[in-house]
């Protein structure tokens, strides 16, 4: 209990700079948070992406206009996940934008049959389906449209500058924290030699420069939750008005467990580099030679 | 003559000695010997005055036996162990049995005079810790008029009330040794025989008691044996102490 009050020294030192290098750990794990969420957000519209096809089946010329029946086949084929999408003459016509090529063409349909029925299916599909669509008594040709992978391309580097400035501003967090809990033990330099004198062990050293960090961890962590859990509300209310509405897979229940993780991430961090800066001072004590 | 220190029990050798010099010296760099091959033995439950003039080495001699430095040259026995070659686990040990009153009386500012007490006793291991109750503490802050200074923060006591906080300091562990560097030098004289009177009590209990004092009155009053200090070296006088 006294060496908890003790640890609130550098509190009652220096409140603002304790205050200020919480604000900027929280800033920073909030940041930390916000790129690792919009980097794991990425891998799964590069997947969506990768995987997504776009199939063209040509019924044969041969094959009355049965929409119902071919539609229903393939949707057995390919299960509720895929859409389907019937283009018969009259489809094919309808979506044409001049009306005099439209009236030729359709003149034209009458006598042999030129425009192309197909059947667009928009979803993932695997290689033995596809063979299957094929073998289809009533399908001509498939063809497959993968004019995505462009965009994937260019998603995957983002997501890999993503992870690089992910690394980095870990890096700066990290020697940041350190330097913070450096300065809060040198605030309990004179301690350690009475408590090392009072026959303190030295987990007893440990406490007051671990228990400070954590605070400013702690405290940083909560500033980052607030913010996070905030920000996310408004998202998931307000998402239509974001570009990022799509990119983002934003559920409450996620919103909690990330916000509570930063919180305890600022927490561990405090706490770690506590350890590494109070045994950096501890290291240099010299047991037999304390300066009261 | 087995002596334990909480977890540890040594053997005191068969005179009983507590604390042993021998041949040490001790000096600064580009200064003249602050001490220069003092010898003397201390026995367990003993009472030693340290006299001498301002410089004579008193504090040097004090924080050499209380292990807060060590000497030049020579050798320092406490509880029987060599401190030259003790690890840093039993020092630890021989601390937590010692009530060290230092001259700045070290004091952790920012703590109140309860806590700087109650933080000590927790640091004096286990058994101390069990034994010694919060009233004990407030019976002891009593004892030397600081009962109303007892939530005050020590950096805001006056040098005589940080002296007497010290004081408590020490004597709440229950320590096997007291090693008071002039805990009366900055007192008004009606707290200096309550102080005295708290220390030969923990004397009669069997503490054993080094003090540095300039109070030619409470040398006079309360006989024992002296070292005097002079030009680095010690006389050790049984009773009556001249300096």
């Amino acid at each position: 209990m006294f060496l908890l009050k003790l640890s609130m020294r550098s509190w009652k030192i220096a409140p603002w700079s304790q205050f200020l290098s919480s604000l900027v750990v929280g800033f920073l794990l909030l940041l930390l948070g916000f790129l690792f969420f919009l980097q794991k957000s990425l891998t799964s519209v590069v997947s969506r992406l990768e995987r997504q096809q776009v199939l063209f089946v040509y019924i044969k010329n041969t094959v009355p206009d049965q929409k119902t029946f071919l539609v229903e086949k393939l949707k057995s084929l390919v299960g509720p996940h895929v859409t389907v999408q019937w283009m018969g003459t009259s489809e094919v016509l309808a979506s044409l934008k001049e009306t005099e090529l439209r009236e030729q063409l359709q003149a034209l349909d009458t006598e042999i049959q030129l425009i192309p029925r197909f059947i667009a299916l928009g979803g993932v599909f695997s290689r033995a389906i596809l063979d299957q669509i094929k073998a289809l008594p009533e399908v001509d040709s498939v063809e497959s449209l993968k004019d995505r992978s462009s965009a994937a391309g260019a998603f995957v580097m983002l997501r890999w500058i993503l992870r690089v400035l992910l690394v980095g501003i870990f890096c700066v967090l990290s020697l940041g924290f350190f330097q913070i809990a450096q300065m809060n033990a040198s605030f309990y330099r004179d301690c350690l030699d009475i408590l090392a004198f009072w026959g303190g062990a030295q987990k007893i050293l440990f406490v007051p420069g671990v228990f400070s960090s954590f605070l400013v961890g702690l405290l940083g962590g909560l500033f980052a939750l607030v913010v996070w859990w905030v920000g996310s509300c408004f998202v998931l209310q307000h998402g239509a008005f974001f570009m990022l509405k799509g990119i983002f897979v934003l559920e409450p229940r996620l919103v909690g467990i990330s916000s509570v993780f930063l919180c305890c991430l600022g927490g561990l961090m405090g706490m770690i580099a506590g350890v590494l800066s109070s045994w950096t001072q501890i290291r240099n004590m010299d047991y037999f030679k304390v300066v009261l | 003559m087995p002596f334990c220190l909480f977890r540890e029990c040594v053997i005191l050798n068969q005179w009983g000695v507590m604390i042993a010099l021998k041949g040490v010296s001790k000096w600064y760099v580009n200064q003249p010997r602050v001490l220069d091959q003092v010898s003397f033995d201390v026995k367990q439950g003993g009472f030693l005055y340290v006299l001498g003039g301002t410089g004579a080495g008193k504090s040097s001699l004090l924080r050499i036996i209380a292990t807060q430095e060590p000497p030049s040259s020579g050798t320092v026995s406490l509880f029987g162990y060599d401190l030259a070659r003790v690890q840093v686990s039993t020092l630890r040990t021989i601390r937590r049995a010692l009530g060290f009153i230092p001259q700045n009386v070290a004091l952790i500012p920012d703590l109140s005079v309860y806590d700087n007490i109650a933080l000590s006793v927790s640091l004096a291991g286990q058994k101390v810790l069990a034994s010694v109750s919060q009233s004990k503490i407030s019976e002891l802050l009593h004892g030397l008029g600081l009962e109303d200074r007892r939530y005050a923060l020590a950096r805001t006591l006056s040098g005589g009330e940080s002296q007497r906080v010290a004081v408590a300091r020490a004597l709440a562990r229950k320590p096997e040794l007291i090693i008071a560097d002039e805990p009366t030098g900055a007192q008004d004289r009606q707290y200096v025989w309550s102080l005295m009177e708290l220390l030969m009590k923990a004397h009669k209990a069997g503490t054993t008691i080094i003090l540095a004092t300039h109070d030619r009155e409470i040398v006079r009053r309360l006989r024992k044996q002296c070292a005097v200090l002079k030009g680095g070296h010690v006389t050790i006088e049984e009773s009556a102490c001249f300096y």
